[in-house]
């Protein structure tokens, strides 16, 4: 008896489909990606019972001709490569020829397709991978497949298949997926036959992103670009203002194939910086474009895994573009730092519930729609409704804000009588003094274009309050004296040239054979930051001088973490924790009262930063309220 | 137990105790005191299970017995209360009643059972060490300090040698923090037996032995028992629990044979170095020694604030030597000696800077170079 055996085709085809179809969203993902690489213009997915009785992906792409449909269902066919070198410059979806067979191996399976040249369409039915039935059949042009029954001959999977909406809200973020990774193509998703998605053919990336994302990105959402030899970087990132909890939103896809890399999503973060509080994620979508042979897509049949032929610039590219997009957007520090404290209120809910997320997305576009609606209404308004009482506000909240210096009470309970204090008289001169400024009606219009800050007074010894281009700013004055102290030091750090301190005891690190290459490698580099390291036999080394600014109780671990994460960038790192911790101590505390004319020249020095949104700890420093806001606060605006 | 005691025996050496028994612990045993009331003595006991302070104080005992209460409180009843003579009774389950009449306190003692035990003092070959020159050790100790997460053995102690200097035995101290290493001999009488291993004593125990030495007082009985470092005067003793760990080699680092020496004027250049070091900052702290020709130029620029230029008439001949420093280091350094001259090693522009007194090696400074590029 012979042991080993070539497998029947049927068997190894389910074995196959283990790779390839681990769920019903996988069928959907693969389903969807043939039809695009089918050029198809529309594509709609209907599933029932989160696709495991039925998924049907209907597209308006070339179609198949008979032959090539009944060929298609074998294993290894596939109209994308032919050759080796094919293999190496992927630009399509597909390629490795499994999906069809695999799919119909492990369900009940029907292909309608016509292409325009055939005026008769071609019917295949299959069950658990034998062919059933071939046959003519009407249809448009393009391709319509019906999965039904997902793993009804593979119990063991279908066990493993969560609840409904698990699945389907599988689903639909795949499809999210691809439809951000391919705008111009339409998207409808029906779940139960109900319309939950639609994302219209036609769209360019940022209208698409802007529909996958959600509401509360709505002008919260900043494009970036980026140009390196050969690679090429552009997609949205969300304020920072706007996160998550978890990394799901940020959407990565290097030519056009959406993927998830550890190493892309930690260069986006590397992009937020300084700008995004711990334990938060931005939401974004990336888009890395580079010769096809410089990454590898064949990793994993699902093709969600992709490997660089060399990472770091691609890493680097990417951090640059989200930095240098977020500090783009900072220049309009009004809109930038819009109070955004209710929205993200309410997308916590989209997050934990999974049942909720359907429904959520099922309304997102009519909401979207809304959405669009309202802007438009919001901008209308802001012409017609120019006559805020901004000036005669300010005054009154001035005098609020100094009442409420002398007496706290009367910061709960403001003092509306306009007859001053005369004490106060002279405190209030200078500050009512810019609202007088010449050309400015003590009434501000709202076509004035002023865009300093005012500063109209001080809250609880801790918050300056201001007006910018007729926006409320309210600005955390030690956040702000942080900021500025912290990139003076740093500048001045740069000037200062390297200083290192030798050591009496040199300290010596043990390191393995991979670890002693990378630090070999960049003993010189290490050098330029005041760290001498010497080989000290084997794979072992000396560190003979430090940075002044290190203490030697952080030194082994900093240089091991360096060496870890391999990454020559993280080398400042400790820089700043010790300049952060430098500026945290001389800035202005909290409850500290400040005079106008501080208060004014710190404001004026925070927006010569080259971050002032944000302390260096990642917190913000400066809230805006804009008129429309305070509206909707005051309930003049429903 | 009942005892009473006068007051002014006691509040000086409770206050003196604080600093053992004031430290944050989870261990709460620790914060207390243990009175032993024996004959017509009490002994104070603290132990904070790296440095232990026992002490016996005349005392008038109705009834023997031990207690262990809360350090603080104690010293502060004892320090506030209004009369000369004072009262201990315990009155029941570790209950203490403290005064009598109009001012009485109830205090909840702990069970004394808990107490850390108390290293027993006997059978030691105590050598004798002058209170001036043990004080100078423990000043030696503690200039070079350390920060509260420090892990490095050799910086949080410092290192106790015998070494042999023209025939005569002394008892060495070295403290470093790697930046700069002190390194100080004193006399002694007496046979001392140093086990093999490094003799580490931690910084912190040593500063809180300042406090039990007054430079005028006797000389002071120094012996080793075990992993404990003794220190005994008439009714007193401190004893402090030694570092596991080697202590780098230090000597070749002291050697100053082949450098070129140099007499300063020790005051001169201190207050040279606090005017340098005026134009110091956070994060610039170097300053730049330049020996040339008989003279010797310290100058600094520090950016966005500006620069000084401070010269010293130095005996120096040879080739150009320009060094960095952190100015703050040779000031500590020049405070310890006493000496209106010094001498100062240097070498080349990466090596270190020596210095010692112009007669003898007593105390030898070695303070490391800086970079700038």
């Amino acid at each position: 008896m012979t042991r080993i055996r070539i497998l029947p085709e049927i068997l190894s085809n389910q074995i196959a489909a283990g790779e390839v179809v681990q769920r019903p969203s996988s069928v959907v993902k693969e389903l969807v990606e043939n039809s695009i690489d089918a050029n198809a213009q529309r594509i709609s997915v209907e599933i029932e019972k989160g696709g495991k009785s039925l998924i049907r992906i209907c597209d308006d792409g070339v179609g198949l001709a008979r032959d090539e449909a009944l060929l298609s269902i074998e294993r290894y066919a596939t109209s994308k490569i032919f050759t080796k070198e094919d293999l190496f410059s992927i630009s399509t979806f597909g390629f490795r020829g499994e999906a069809l067979p695999s799919i119909a191996s492990v369900a009940k399976f029907c292909l309608v397709s016509r292409t325009k040249a055939s005026d008769i369409g071609t019917k295949i039915e299959i069950a658990g991978g034998r062919l059933v039935k071939v046959s003519d059949e009407g249809a448009p042009v393009g391709t319509l497949i019906e999965v039904k029954n997902l793993f009804f001959n593979t119990p063991a999977r279908r066990k493993f298949l969560k609840g409904d909406n698990t699945e389907s809200s599988h689903i639909a973020d795949v499809l999210s997926g691809l439809a951000l990774g391919n705008p111009h193509v339409g998207f409808r998703l029906f779940v139960n036959k109900k319309l939950v998605k639609n994302f219209p053919p036609g769209q360019d990336f940022f209208q698409r992103s802007l529909a996958v994302l959600g509401n509360d990105v709505v002008n919260n959402l900043y494009r970036l670009r980026g140009e390196e030899v050969d690679i090429s970087i552009s997609g949205v990132c969300s304020n920072p203002g706007v996160t998550r909890s978890t990394s799901n939103r940020i959407y990565l896809f290097v030519n056009n194939r959406l993927v998830y890399d550890r190493g892309l999503v930690a260069a986006v973060f590397r992009g937020y910086q300084g700008r995004i509080m711990k334990g938060r994620f931005p939401m974004g979508v990336i888009y890395v474009q580079l010769p096809f042979d410089q990454v590898d897509v064949n990793v994993h049949p699902s093709k969600r895994e992709v490997k660089f032929l060399t990472p770091q610039p691609v890493y680097q590219a990417v951090g640059m573009a989200v930095e240098n997009a977020l500090a783009a957007a900072q220049k309009d520090l009004v809109s930038y730092s819009k109070a955004k404290v209710c929205d993200s209120q309410d997308l916590s809910l989209e997050e934990n519930s999974e049942g909720q997320i359907l429904r959520e997305k099922a309304n997102c576009l009519p909401d979207y729609l809304l959405f669009s609606q309202r802007f438009e209404a919001r901008q209308k308004d802001r012409v017609a409704q120019p006559e805020l009482g901004w000036g005669a506000l300010s005054k009154r909240k001035v005098k609020d804000k100094i009442s409420d210096k002398k007496d706290h009470q009367s910061f709960l309970d403001p003092v509306l009588d306009p007859v001053l204090d005369p004490i106060l008289e002279p405190i209030l001169e200078p500050i009512l003094e810019p609202i007088l400024e010449p050309g400015l009606s003590p009434v501000a219009g709202v076509d004035q274009n002023d865009n300093k800050f005012r500063v109209l007074g001080q809250v609880l010894g801790t918050y300056i309050v201001a007006q910018k281009e007729n926006n409320l700013v309210l600005i955390d004055q030690h956040a702000a004296h942080e900021r500025v102290v912290y990139e003076a030091l740093k500048r001045r750090h740069h000037g200062l040239g390297v200083q290192s301190q030798s050591l009496l005891v040199p300290e010596i690190l043990d390191l393995n054979h991979g670890e002693a290459n990378y630090l070999t490698s960049i003993i010189e580099e290490m050098a330029g930051l005041g760290f001498k390291i010497e080989p000290f036999g084997g794979t072992s080394f000396v560190i003979k001088a430090i940075p002044i600014l290190l203490t030697e109780k952080q030194l082994k671990p900093l240089v091991l973490e360096i060496i870890e994460m391999g990454d020559p960038s993280l080398k400042t790192d400790w820089l700043d924790v010790c300049l952060i911790s430098m500026a945290c101590h001389t800035a202005i505390r909290a409850n500290s009262s400040m005079n106008i004319r501080e208060m004014e020249k710190l404001l004026e020095d925070l927006e010569k930063c080259e971050n002032p949104g944000h302390c260096p700890h990642g917190r913000p420093i400066l809230v805006t309220f804009d008129p429309l806001r305070l509206q909707k606060l005051f309930k003049r605006l429903v | 137990m009942k005892f009473s005691f006068n007051k002014k025996d006691i509040q000086e050496i409770l206050s003196k105790i604080q600093g053992i028994t004031g430290r944050k612990t989870n261990l709460t045993i620790t914060s207390d005191i243990l009175i032993k009331a024996v004959g017509s003595q009490i002994s104070i006991t603290a132990n904070d299970l790296e440095t232990v302070f026992t002490g016996t104080y005349d005392a008038q005992v109705e009834t023997e017995g031990i207690l262990s209460i809360n350090s603080k409180k104690f010293f502060e009843i004892i320090r506030e209360y209004p009369d000369n003579e004072i009262i201990v009774n315990e009155v029941e389950n570790r209950w203490v009643e403290i005064g009598k009449g109009d001012s009485l306190y109830h205090i909840v003692a702990s069970d004394y059972e808990n107490f850390p035990e108390t290293p027993l003092i006997e059978n030691i070959d105590f050598i004798e060490v002058d209170a001036k020159d043990l004080k100078k050790m423990v000043a030696i100790s503690s200039v070079v300090g350390f920060s509260g997460d420090e892990k490095r053995i050799y910086v949080l102690g410092s290192l106790i040698e015998k070494i042999v200097s023209d025939g005569q035995e002394l008892l060495r101290i070295v403290s470093t923090d790697s930046r700069r290493l002190h390194c100080y001999d004193a006399q002694f009488k007496g046979e001392l037996n140093l086990p093999e291993e490094s003799v580490i004593i931690p910084k912190k125990g040593l500063s809180e032995l300042n406090k039990f030495i007054d430079s005028n007082s006797d000389p002071i009985q120094v012996g080793i028992k075990e992993n404990y470092f003794i220190f005994q005067r008439a009714n007193e003793s401190v004893m402090i629990k030694l570092l596991d760990g080697e202590y780098p080699d230090y000597k070749p680092i002291i050697n100053y044979d082949e450098m070129i020496p140099m007499e300063v004027d020790r005051n001169m250049f201190i207050t040279l170095m606090r005017r340098i070091s005026i134009l110091t900052s956070d994060d610039y702290k170097s300053v730049i020694l330049t020996f040339k020709d008989n003279e010797l130029t310290v100058t600094i620029t520090n950016p966005e604030i500006g620069e000084s230029k401070e010269r010293l008439m130095i005996g120096f001949s040879g080739k150009e030597i320009k060094s960095a420093f952190n100015p703050k280091y040779f000031m500590d350094a020049l405070n310890l000696f006493e000496d209106s001259i010094v001498i100062i090693n240097v070498k080349d522009s990466k090596s270190p800077c020596i210095i010692k007194s112009l007669d003898d090696d007593k105390l030898v400074c070695v303070i490391m170079a800086m970079h700038i590029s």
